[in-house]
């Protein structure tokens, strides 16, 4: 490891004091890289309303909790307008500490929290470095959180314009839109590559102009938890009889579209007779829509009067252990988002499980899914479609022994470190044995050689 | 924090379509932001306040739990008022509301008045009319007549609303009814000296009069006057209205609304801005300035600009060689361009040689524009001077004390919101600045947002229509080919101006010149004035595409209600100043 090539990740937060996928696909990269023998650090950002007990007087850098190689970036004044750290002290040890690190490759994931302008200092400190981003949603284009949704009409953006910004935030003119694009645009031209964890992704920023030739696709990493029950599984019902067990995951907000399913299971119990249940595993709802926290907890609160049709468990939120208890109580995974979901990790989680996913034919989410080979999509945004598609999930026989036994599951992590490699343009090291312990449930591994988990676009 | 919660007061039931609905602002109603809210179902239609640190009235409306967004109508509470009176009506487009003193404002597009509504009144919100019971709907305007000085016989109505007094000027503003001799000035006696003096009144179109008085046709029943004299003087003077027949009446003042000199000739710009008059606005401007207005706002401009000083000069990144070109950018309201300018010059390559002098015009953003003067300084390796004034001095002696600290012998004035459009515009800037400029000027060509022409020189044109009105030539500077495609030449070309949004001379031109003039209020006009002195004394100004640049016109600065009058002030300024010569030029 000594020889190797020395790579930092940068990352927006630490997964293990703020969830997110962005930051734990960070950390699994950076776990992999370790693992398969690369000098791999980890610097995660962290802001005092997280965790006000890290912020050490003085300090910008810290360790995190003894480990080795992995650090905090303690961010006290992000500046959300212009996406600036304005804190000098900050972006003088961030310098500070890169020079110190010396590494061959800054792999960032995200800048909120960390800021653009730790882009240009990367590049000024380490002329030589290879620097690479990772776009994990779409917040370069769009000020409206990277959501790409229409704020005046929630309808789904296809292309920024100063003008069209302008009209999501009447009260910012568009020369101000045209000044927030050359400023994201300059900070993100100090980058050698950037990786996309779709072509979807990828398409979408070369419409926006991001050079072709840097622009890589190359999935998200993900370690395979379904091999991770740390818990006894005693009776653990893996499979219904009639795989009518629909699951949610993911966060309580309005984009990630859960509203679609209730209207969806509204008209079911109107149209047809077969049970299904419904399990819905998330937080976050503090995040949602007045409207939206309204219609949840007004659906939950009516749900008694959809059985025994309909069958709805609220179960709160869920950790990466959960998984394994709370994919055994469902058939399929929904994923029914009404924006341009980027890449969406419950997919992975889906398929590592076995569980075809149910997806709106959108985006990142849209683009994994073969329809009906491993999954289904439905109309996006549309209840009667969804509808439909439950019906058909409950009622067409072997429908889902089909689509699960096609499930692609998820690459393995030193894969998709090799993949990573390919980019910086580094030499993968030798990887130590890696131990995927078969479980009955999971098709068998592919050999490493044979996989195809990423490559650069061509 | 605002709620829905019906507030106690008297229910009186409102149907606009059926007639108008008049309520009274009472000044304690105003001061405590008192709320009236129009019903419909519970839900409350129209919900109206005034917000007295903003000087405006607040309005919106709450349905389904949730407020809408607010909106808000300019109205300042012209102090020693009793109040302010809202009318609501509806018209044939729909709802408007009018509050004494502004115009009417519709409410069309967002609020809907129509069928039966209940308002809730409080005490201190009175339905006008003498006659109006708690309860009882108000059928006619009322305008708060603070006082009233009879003429005996002759039936004349006046109304002082408002004495303000600085420590060296005063300002009365009130209404008559002068349809018997039309009011032509003031009377002011010195008790002491026995000096008399005659100031000009200024009029206004006063609606709340019109209705009070009922009259058919809409007169200027409004009336202002202005003059030099604290408190203390107006104390120990008489004061008498003036009329066409030679009679007199004397003005009893009510009480004195005391302001800093700068609040008070602010607040006299935004009065004389935003009056409102029967005919045309300019034309009545520079009548009231010809009438000695002017002068007066030049001394008061004069009188404040002599407390102007730096309050704080920092200075970042500084390089052991001189820069080849200071950059001079004037910062006004808005912190983010100091920052922003910079990182778009540092877009397109090193900025060695280059130096960013802003002069800030706002005291109270010092702080943070040092601080992003620092990281500016930090993250692009950029020389940064930072100048902070104590008051807005305006653009010309702000540009002057920039230019003063400059360390190159070229300077550039550039506006926060003047980019290079590209790394050839920073390069031409160079080139350009690597040449002795001689004893001209150049402007760069600027570009809107969308790649349309925002400007390539100026000219002078003479306003006809103002010139009649005024009997005197008024120039208006107009920009060729403004928000045209770009198709014109890329040859440097002479013109008559060019925008003082960037400006490329010798420093010692600069200085040879005295810089901008100074007697230009805030801003405007002062770039048309240097060209003209620049060709006064042999040069040239060139209008040089090469210097291509975008111009996010009106992005980099805040405008405030003061601005509108020191506009007015400077277009007469300008055409005092230059009038005349340009028409001989012209002439031939």
């Amino acid at each position: 490891m000594a020889d190797s090539p020395r790579i930092l990740f940068v990352s927006v937060f630490h997964p293990e004091l703020v969830r997110g996928g962005a930051q734990q696909t960070a950390y699994e990269l950076f776990l992999g890289a370790r693992k398969a023998g690369l000098d791999a650090i980890f610097l995660a950002s962290c802001e005092p309303n997280i965790a006000p007990a890290l912020f050490k007087p003085g300090a910008i850098v810290t360790g995190f909790d003894g480990r080795p190689n992995e650090y905090l970036f303690l961010s006290d004044s992000f500046e959300h307008g212009w996406y600036r750290n304005v804190n000098i002290r900050a972006l003088t040890w961030f310098a500070e500490f890169l020079r110190d690190m010396k590494p061959d490759v800054v792999h960032f994931h995200h800048f909120m929290t960390i800021g653009l302008d730790m882009f240009l200092l990367a590049r000024r400190v380490l002329p030589d470095a290879k620097l690479v981003l990772t776009l994990h949603e779409f917040l370069a284009i769009c000020k409206a959180d990277g959501h790409m949704v229409r704020r005046n009409d929630r309808t789904l953006c296809q292309k920024a314009s100063p003008v069209r910004c302008h009209q999501c935030f009447p009260d910012i003119s568009p020369e101000m839109f045209q000044l927030r694009e050359d400023w994201v645009r300059h900070a993100m031209s100090v980058f050698d590559a950037f990786i996309a964890p779709t072509d979807f992704v990828r398409r979408r920023y070369l419409s926006w102009g991001l050079p072709d030739e840097k622009l890589h696709v190359v999935t998200n990493a993900q370690a395979d938890y379904s091999h991770q029950d740390f818990r006894v599984p005693f009776l653990r019902q893996t499979q219904s009889h009639v795989p009518n067990r629909f699951g949610f995951f993911g966060q309580l907000v309005d984009n990630k579209g859960l509203g679609v399913v209730f209207d969806a299971l509204e008209l079911y119990a109107k149209t047809y007779t077969d049970p299904i249940t419904l399990d819905i595993s998330g937080a976050n709802l503090n995040y949602a829509s007045e409207k939206f926290r309204e219609r949840f907890n007004s659906f939950l609160a009516e749900a008694k009067s959809l059985e025994p049709l309909i069958k709805i468990t609220y179960h709160g939120s869920y950790s990466m252990a959960d998984l394994p208890t709370r994919m055994s109580r469902i058939d399929w995974v929904i994923v029914p988002s009404v924006w341009w979901e980027i890449f969406a990790l419950v997919l992975s989680e889906a398929y590592m499980f076995r569980r075809p996913p149910v997806v709106s034919n959108i985006g990142g989410v849209g683009e994994r899914v073969r329809h009906d080979i491993d999954g289904l999509l439905f109309d996006v945004g549309d209840a009667t479609s969804l509808m439909q598609t439950f019906h058909r999930c409950v009622t067409e026989e072997g429908l889902h022994a089909r689509l699960a036994a096609a499930s692609p599951g998820v690459p393995p992590v030193l894969d998709v470190v090799e993949a990573h490699c390919a980019v910086y343009g580094v030499p993968m090291p030798g990887a130590e044995p890696v131990e995927e312990p078969s479980a009955p449930s999971a098709a068998p591994a592919a050999p490493r050689a044979k996989r195809k988990a990423a490559a650069p676009a061509s | 924090m605002l709620d829905g919660t019906p507030e106690e007061g008297d229910p009186v039931e409102v149907k606009l379509d059926a007639e108008p609905f008049v309520a009274m602002f009472t000044e304690p109603a105003l001061r405590s932001s008192t709320h009236l809210n129009f019903y419909r179902d519970g839900q409350i239609a129209l919900h109206v306040k005034y917000i007295p640190m903003r000087g405006a009235f607040v309005l919106n409306d709450f349905q389904q739990g949730h407020w809408g967004e607010q909106m808000f109508v300019d109205c300042l509470l012209t102090p020693g008022a009793a109040g302010l009176s809202m009318t609501l009506a509806l018209h044939e487009d729909g709802p408007q509301i009018r509050f004494m003193g502004v115009p009417p404002v519709s409410l069309a597009e967002r609020f809907d008045l129509s069928g039966a509504l209940m308002a809730r009144v409080p005490p201190n919100i009175r339905p006008n009319g003498p006659e109006a019971a708690p309860g009882e709907r108000a059928r006619t305007p009322d305008i708060q007549v603070v006082r009233m000085t009879t003429l005996e016989g002759s039936g004349i109505q006046l109304g002082l609303d408002a004495t303000v007094t600085s420590g060296n000027a005063f300002f009365l503003e009130g209404w008559i009814d002068d349809r018997r001799s039309p009011l032509v000035g003031i009377s002011m006696v010195d008790f002491a000296t026995g000096l008399r003096a005659s100031l000009p009144v200024g009029r206004v179109r006063r609606p709340d009069v019109d209705s009070h008085l009922q009259v058919a046709r809409p007169g200027q029943f409004g009336f202002w006057v202005a003059g030099l004299g604290g408190a203390q003087q107006l104390e120990a003077a008489a004061l008498s209205l003036v009329f066409e027949d030679g009679s007199g009446v004397p003005l009893e003042l009510g009480a004195k609304f005391r302001q800093g000199e700068r609040e008070f000739f602010e607040f006299l710009l935004a009065t004389f801005g935003r009056r409102s008059v029967i005919g045309n606005i300019t034309a009545q401007s520079f009548a009231d300035l010809e009438a000695g207005y002017g002068n007066l706002l030049s001394k008061l401009y004069r009188q404040i600009a002599a407390e102007r000083r730096v309050m704080s000069h920092g200075r970042f990144g500084r390089r052991a060689q001189p820069p080849a070109i200071s950059l001079v950018c004037v910062l006004y309201g808005y912190p983010d361009f100091l920052y922003m300018l910079i990182a778009q010059f540092a877009r397109f390559g090193s900025l060695d040689g280059l130096e960013f002098i802003f002069v800030n015009n706002s005291p109270e953003l010092e702080e943070v524009l040092l601080r992003d003067a620092e990281l500016a300084s930090f993250v692009f390796r950029a020389e940064i001077q930072v100048l902070t004034l104590n008051q807005n001095s305006g653009f010309s002696h702000a540009n002057n004390v920039g230019v003063a600290a400059a360390r190159s012998k070229k300077i550039a004035i550039i506006n926060p919101d003047v980019f290079p459009r590209d790394p050839a515009a920073v390069g031409h800037l160079r080139l350009l600045c690597d040449r002795p400029l001689g004893p001209d000027i150049y402007g760069g060509k600027l570009y809107y947002a969308d790649g349309s022409v925002m400007h390539e020189g100026m000219f002078f044109k003479q306003d006809r229509r103002l010139s009649l009105l005024c009997n005197a030539p008024i120039w208006t500077v107009e920009h060729f080919r403004k928000g045209f495609a770009d198709t014109s030449s890329l040859e440097p070309r002479e013109v008559p101006a060019i925008t003082g949004a960037l400006m490329v001379l010798e420093r010692s031109l600069y200085e040879k010149l005295n810089g901008f003039n100074v007697d230009f209020v805030f801003g405007h006009y002062e770039d048309a004035d240097l060209c003209l002195r620049v060709q006064q004394a042999g040069g040239r100004v060139i209008l040089d595409p090469g210097l291509a640049y975008w111009h996010y016109e009106g992005m980099g600065s805040t405008k405030r209600p003061e601005h509108i009058g020191s506009n007015m002030y400077n277009r007469w300024f300008f055409s005092r100043l230059w009038g005349h010569r340009i028409t001989e030029h012209e002439n031939g």
